[in-house]
């Protein structure tokens, strides 16, 4: 006699856990094979798990209510069989098999030949255990000497990301890494390395619980987490603005022809040492030339010295987001700089940011912000005004619509945007006023050119 | 709903509700007179008709009637433990499956299968633990023994009626006697496949018998929501071939119709489109809950209808058959099945790579790249 181990297994094509709703034995139970051990809900039905084989119930893995996840320990038997349940990675004790024989080829009709050969097959060397070994299915990863388990997507943005799915735990079934993992991990490492001024005491990502709610598995009971680190300073920065700052925003949609027929034409010229060259310090110089136009849109209000400070200095904050939270380094005198400078510099910045390595200094003295939520795909949007700046200029994702022109229909490259100002500071006519600057300069960017 | 509560009526509503369902489940499917019946739900034979088999065919029927419900709930109990991916099961429809093999001969005949015909496929020749291994999701189960006349299963609706159409003609063209059988349902009859398929077997004359099993659901969609005809068998009108429409859960109608289509085949008169009116019994495969959409008054109203039950009464009848005579082929069965199942989870489990290697004989440039890349370790 020996004990196996009896993991819950997916019973529904791709289900996360299931929970308990009704135990049919005991420990002490003896069961006979397909015999129901318990009712099991999953996201899709209520179904009942049976006994692999004839034995003894040992031990149960949970009770009423309880919810596990693929892979738990649901029962352990004392048997003499075994059993090789493979979508877990549960065996009984190893039995010698014929790994690649053929299948028997049923009664009839008499002449009926074999399944194909081995050889054909192409099979893996078997090992005895079989996949990974119970305690990483279990638990949903750890270190791993076999393949890592992850779907072709996964492992081009690992590649993508320079991420070693090696060093990565994976949440989904038997410990596979998903998408999501590889970005969590490429962003995790840095949270836990420098604390910079902003983020003091960060949560790990190797101790999930302290910082984020666990995911993919459905819940009965909330969680509570602390709220620390860069998500405590965004939370408080946020606050400040929307209850001190006045808000109005305005949105609009340019022509972007002309603007990607500039970035295209200069990128093979500003592209080098592996800096890409993107839309982004074309909006940049769109923006510092808007604004010298426009000073009230670089400015500073102060209600107790009942003050306003046109700033001299043109520094474009650049909203990053660093997958621990948004970050916003600054362009310092930005209209000082060549669009290959601007390139290079944001770039650099940008990096530093996601890598937790920028410095205070770096993220201060912004004067105008620029958020890029096309990135994520977002089309319009209403930013919020970094305190102590007078607005933020947002801009969505580049697509291709419909539009007039010479009252035919024609399709063209279409830039969203939306900039929101601290009211206190200008009133609509003059956010009207900036807007069609800005947009003068995006719809044909060579007016950049003519100087200020 | 035709009738309000009144006092002399004392139903509640949802009595009445209960009621109009079951009349819908019941408008379904056709009634007497104009479907093919023979054996009757309480095993006797109806007036006017006689028994298509003999008393072994029909013993050795009931084998393979009994082994797919035997197989039904055992796979089923492995996808629970994890050792299988997912299983459609044939229960209900076993009549239909079995008895339409039944007219084919595996030596010369073809069946294009769809997913849900174990037993037929499997009297064919089709190995049962490769149909096991190819339910656990090892491609090794895909492979259909050279010489078996089956086609691989098919699990993309109505994909394999096109195929099938092919073969029946390139039959034809070769001048052989073949026919081919291909099975689909009611809810792959609302491809397109379905249409361009029937249209040029029709035009070409293919020895195909087209089996629609009519077993109520596509998965959850009831028939009533499948098509606005009365039935399925009456398109075959607009294709230039004969419909017939068979109770699917009476093995003599199936055998009966099935062996005319056969012969009509066979002998040039071209392809027949043969509904057959069964029920799924359960659930879609092990991925489904049918009680969130059957009303129990469908399940347990079939249940009297029970393809097996009718069999064995039958067989009673002719004093074929005894408690004694179940328990001996049911222990067989149990025997061949455990075989089976052993024999396909000894297979090695199935290696990413073969993802790759059964579709081209040559692999463009682009699957070989996207496979060194799926196959790089990390």
């Amino acid at each position: 006699m020996s004990e196996l181990e009896f993991r819950l297994p997916d019973v529904g094509e791709g289900l996360d856990a299931g929970e308990i709703v009704e135990w049919h034995v005991q420990p002490g139970s003896t069961v006979v094979r397909d015999q129901v051990l318990a009712d099991v809900e999953t996201d899709k039905a209520v179904v009942e798990i049976p006994s692999p084989v004839n034995g003894t119930v040992l031990r149960l893995g949970g009770d009423v209510g309880d919810v596990l996840e693929i892979g738990a320990l649901l029962v352990v038997f004392e048997t003499e069989e075994s059993v090789r349940i493979r979508s877990h990675g549960s065996t009984g004790p190893a039995t010698p098999q014929s790994a690649g024989k053929p299948p028997a080829v049923g009664e009839q009709p008499a002449a009926a030949p074999a399944l194909p050969t081995p050889v054909a097959v192409a099979q893996s060397p078997e090992t005895g255990a079989g996949g990974p070994s119970p305690d990483a299915a279990a638990d949903g990863g750890g270190s791993r000497t076999g393949r890592v388990l992850a779907s072709p997507a996964t492992r081009r943005l690992a590649l993508e990301m320079g991420v070693d799915l090696g060093a990565v735990r994976g949440s989904g079934p038997g410990g596979r890494v998903t998408s999501d993992d590889v970005r969590s991990f490429a962003t995790a490492p840095a949270v836990a390395d420098t604390a910079t001024a902003e983020s003091a005491p960060s949560p790990r990502k190797s101790a999930p619980a302290a910082g984020e709610p666990r995911r993919a598995v459905r819940r009965l009971t909330d969680e509570t987490v602390p709220l620390r680190g860069l998500r405590r300073s965004i939370a408080k920065s946020m606050t400040a603005s929307w209850r001190e700052i006045p808000h109005i925003t305005e949105f609009r949609e340019v022509d972007a022809t002309a603007l990607v027929q500039a970035r295209a034409t200069l990128r093979p010229h500003l592209e080098r040492d592996g800096v890409p060259f993107t839309f982004l310090p074309l909006l940049v110089k769109a923006v510092v030339a808007t604004l010298a136009e426009h000073p009230k849109f670089n400015a500073s209000i102060d209600m107790d010295a009942e003050t306003i400070t046109y700033h001299g200095r043109r520094n474009i904050g650049l909203a990053t987001s660093t997958g621990a939270g948004l970050m916003v380094p600054v362009v310092k005198d930005a209209d000082a700089k060549s669009l290959g400078e601007l390139a290079r510099e944001i770039d650099g910045l940008a990096a530093a940011a996601r890598d937790r390595s920028v410095t205070p200094a770096e993220m201060s003295e912004g004067t105008f912000s620029i958020t890029n939520f096309g990135s994520y795909g977002g089309w319009l949007a209403t930013p919020i005004i970094r305190p102590s700046e007078a607005a933020i200029a947002g801009f969505g994702r580049i697509r291709d619509a419909v539009v007039p022109v010479d009252g035919v229909p024609v399709v063209r490259p279409t830039l969203p945007l939306s900039v929101s100002a601290d009211h206190r500071l200008v009133d609509g006519e003059d956010l009207g006023g900036f807007l069609a600057t800005l947009i003068a300069y995006l719809a044909d960017p060579i007016l950049l050119l003519k100087g200020e | 709903m035709t009738a309000q509560p009144t006092a002399d009526d004392p139903k509640t509503e949802a009595e009445l509700d209960l009621e109009s369902k079951q009349e819908d489940v019941e408008r379904s499917f056709a009634g007497p007179g104009e479907r093919l019946e023979i054996l009757s739900p309480d095993g006797t034979v109806r007036p006017g008709t006689e028994a298509p088999m003999s008393t072994e065919q029909v013993r050795d029927a009931l084998r393979w009637m009994m082994l797919s419900r035997t197989v039904d709930v055992r796979a089923i109990s492995l996808q629970r433990q994890g050792r299988m991916g997912t299983f459609s099961a044939v229960r209900g429809q076993e009549a239909s499956v079995v008895g339409s093999s039944f007219a084919l001969d595996p030596a010369r005949d073809w069946i294009v299968p769809q997913y849900r015909e174990l037993p037929g496929v499997v009297r064919h020749g089709f190995p049962l633990d490769g149909y096991l291994l190819y339910w656990m999701g090892n491609p090794a189960g895909g492979r259909v023994p050279d010489g078996v006349k089956v086609l691989p299963l098919q699990i993309a609706l109505a994909a394999q009626l096109p195929h099938a159409v092919g073969l029946g003609w390139g039959l034809k063209l070769q001048g052989s006697e073949s026919v081919v059988a291909t099975y689909f349902g009611d809810g792959a009859s609302s491809e397109g496949d379905s249409h361009e398929a029937m249209n040029l077997a029709g035009v070409m004359r293919a020895p195909v018998v087209f089996f629609l099993q009519n077993n109520g659901w596509a998965i959850s969609t009831p028939r009533t929501k499948q098509t606005a005809a009365a039935n399925f068998a009456s398109r075959a009108e607009g294709y230039g071939f004969p419909g017939v429409i068979v109770d699917g859960n009476d093995l003599f109608a199936v055998y009966a119709a099935m062996r005319e289509a056969v012969e009509r085949a066979r002998t040039g008169g071209g392809p027949t489109l043969i509904e057959s009116q069964t029920y799924r019994m359960g659930a879609h495969n092990t991925a489904d809950d049918p009680t969130r959409y059957m009303e129990p008054v469908e399940l347990s109203g079939w249940d009297e209808r029970d393809p097996i039950r009718r069999v064995t009464a039958w067989l009673r009848s002719q004093d074929a058959w005894d408690d004694d005579a179940e328990r001996e082929m049911q222990a067989g069965i149990d025997r061949q099945v455990d075989e089976a199942i052993e024999s396909a989870e000894a297979f090695a489990p199935p290696n990413p790579e073969q993802i790759y290697t059964h579709v081209y004989a040559d692999p463009p440039e682009r699957l070989r790249a996207q496979q060194r890349a799926a196959l790089d370790s990390h």
